[in-house]
């Protein structure tokens, strides 16, 4: 018990070096900074679209009010600044290193593989503007209806985030172990990639059959939706099980899946 | 005669480049396709939730026809190559083009076009299977004239198109790493043209304010001629406009380019 408390305590002191090491590279580079900060400040005006048309149109699309509304663009909006801060880096480089044979030098580091291939590179530019949005937008929604700001929602609503934190690492990643057989990452990373557009909008103006694969077959849909939902209070007594289960669940899947994939892995290179 | 050869020559291999990916063309079709399902599914629940039956100007048959042509023809009019040019500029390669009897300007047009002569086949295969269903479904209309008028605005649209991103490539020459600012521009330009939302959702102040910049020229408009939202004249007018901005950017692009010459230096390359 004792050993694997301090191998969870060393992965997590390298983890804010490996951030640290990130952001000296940011302070070398400034414009790599500043050209993350402009680009990412777009995309999140074209993702402001949609909450802009909700309000000008002003009426309950699927019961779901624009301030309801609002909630779950902020949501998603966090959940971007999540993903783009501390995945999408690593996971972007991830078929390069079995390519270019750069996953033989990590393997020989003294920790653990998965998270050294997840964990990396920590992104700084791209999550400020969406966080800073993000945040604005959930907490003015909020306010508008009159959620009771207590101690016990906002766990709550972080406690959701985390599991869909965990639920979003397992599923993106999961069509990128798949580079270990194809070398190259390929058009399954792609269409999911896209799919993330699906979350443009709350899942209840979906069909219910399109619902359902995306919360419990692809949990695309998941990652974005359930803490708004907990807060609107739309949550039923099956998707309050399946928030706790489903992390521990998708979890489980992607680390049997990196064994059996790191077991058969014979570098592709040199 | 013969000096136009060489551009011939561009036009073909940029051509015969693009039937080599025409499947790589057809997938970025596809997995474009999901945003177009957000939009159909969102504008579903809208007309079902809203008691009106027409919302900004358009029926629901027209915004789904909206929707449907607008992912398709943003992807078409699409540049991509402000990335090549930037890599030009910076390491060097460039020189060869100063040195060598070829005009910039005239090659990357040639390749442009060379490029989406083959995408333009595959999107108007994709156009007459959606037309079908469309009549199908609704009953809609498409008179020749329309589809004439669609397909001047769509060579319009492109040429506006390249050139907006011709003239920003030039930006190249003052800083170093551009990218951030090609992507921003890009999504911009994305988001102006129409390719999200039909610029009328905004308020009749921004859509006056638009209806004089060059963007909506290169979506919202060609895909409004065909779902029938505009009359005759607004057609003319449009064409017109877009024929006017063509001038325009070119005299800005030459402007622009002329200027970054004047402070390019050939190192190495």
């Amino acid at each position: 018990m004792s050993i694997s408390l301090m191998e969870f305590r060393k992965h997590v002191r390298m983890f804010f070096i490996f951030a640290k090491n990130s952001l000296l590279g940011y302070m070398e580079y400034k414009a790599n900074f500043y050209s993350g900060l402009i680009m990412e400040t777009v995309f999140l005006l074209s993702k402001l679209i949609y909450i802009i048309f909700v309000f000008r149109l002003g009426i309950e699309i699927n019961g779901i009010s624009p301030d309801q509304m609002m909630i779950f663009t902020g949501t998603y909006t966090i959940m971007i600044a999540i993903y783009t801060g501390l995945f999408m880096d690593n996971f972007y480089r991830f078929a390069g290193h079995i390519r270019n044979g750069t996953l033989d030098l990590y393997m020989t580091k003294p920790l653990s593989l998965q998270f050294m291939i997840s964990f990396r590179h920590v992104n700084f530019a791209f999550p400020i503007p969406n966080l800073i949005a993000g945040i604005t937008m959930v907490v003015l929604a909020w306010q508008r209806l009159d959620i009771d700001p207590s101690l016990i929602h906002l766990a709550g609503y972080i406690g959701a985030i985390l599991s869909s934190t965990i639920v979003m690492y397992s599923v993106l990643l999961l069509p990128q172990i798949l580079a270990f057989w194809t070398v190259k990452s390929g058009s399954i990373f792609d269409m999911l990639d896209k799919c993330w557009d699906l979350n443009n909008m709350p899942m209840y103006i979906y069909p219910k059959w399109l619902r359902r694969i995306g919360l419990y077959v692809v949990p695309i849909l998941f990652i974005t939706n359930m803490p708004s939902v907990y807060l609107i209070e739309r949550l039923d007594l099956f998707l309050a099980i399946w928030i706790f289960a489903a992390p521990v669940l998708s979890l489980l899947v992607v680390r049997l899946f990196w064994k059996l994939a790191v077991k058969r892995y014979e570098s592709a290179s040199s | 005669m013969k000096a136009l050869q060489k551009y011939k020559r561009t036009y073909i291999l940029a051509l015969q480049n693009a039937m080599e990916y025409r499947t790589d063309f057809l997938m970025s079709l596809i997995s474009g396709g999901f945003i177009i399902l957000v939009q159909c599914f969102l504008w579903t629940a809208v007309f079902r939730s809203s008691p009106h039956e027409i919302i900004n100007g358009y029926s629901y048959s027209q915004m789904i026809i909206y929707s449907v042509l607008s992912g398709v023809v943003s992807k078409l009019v699409s540049a991509g190559f402000e990335g090549e040019i930037a890599n030009d500029i910076k390491t060097g390669g460039l020189s060869k083009f100063i040195a060598q009897p070829i005009h910039y300007f005239s090659y990357r047009i040639c390749n442009f076009f060379g490029g989406k002569t083959v995408q333009t086949g595959v999107v108007l295969i994709l156009f007459v299977i959606l037309m079908i269903v469309f009549t199908q479904i609704w009953e809609f209309h498409l008179s020749v004239v329309q589809v004439v008028m669609f397909l001047v605005s769509i060579l319009f649209g492109l040429l506006i198109n390249f050139l907006l991103f011709y003239s920003i490539s030039a930006l190249a020459f003052i800083i170093t790493e551009v990218w951030g600012v090609y992507i921003a521009f890009n999504q911009g330009v994305y988001l102006l043209s129409g390719a999200i939302f039909p610029l009328t959702i905004f308020g009749d102040t921004f859509a006056r304010i638009s209806s004089y910049l060059p963007f909506q020229y290169v979506v919202f408009f060609p895909v409004n001629i065909i779902n029938g939202s505009l009359t005759d004249h607004e057609i003319v007018r449009g064409l017109l406009v877009q024929a006017v901005w063509v001038i325009a950017l070119m005299m800005i692009s030459k402007f622009s380019w002329d200027s970054g010459m004047r402070k390019y230096v050939a190192v190495g390359g």
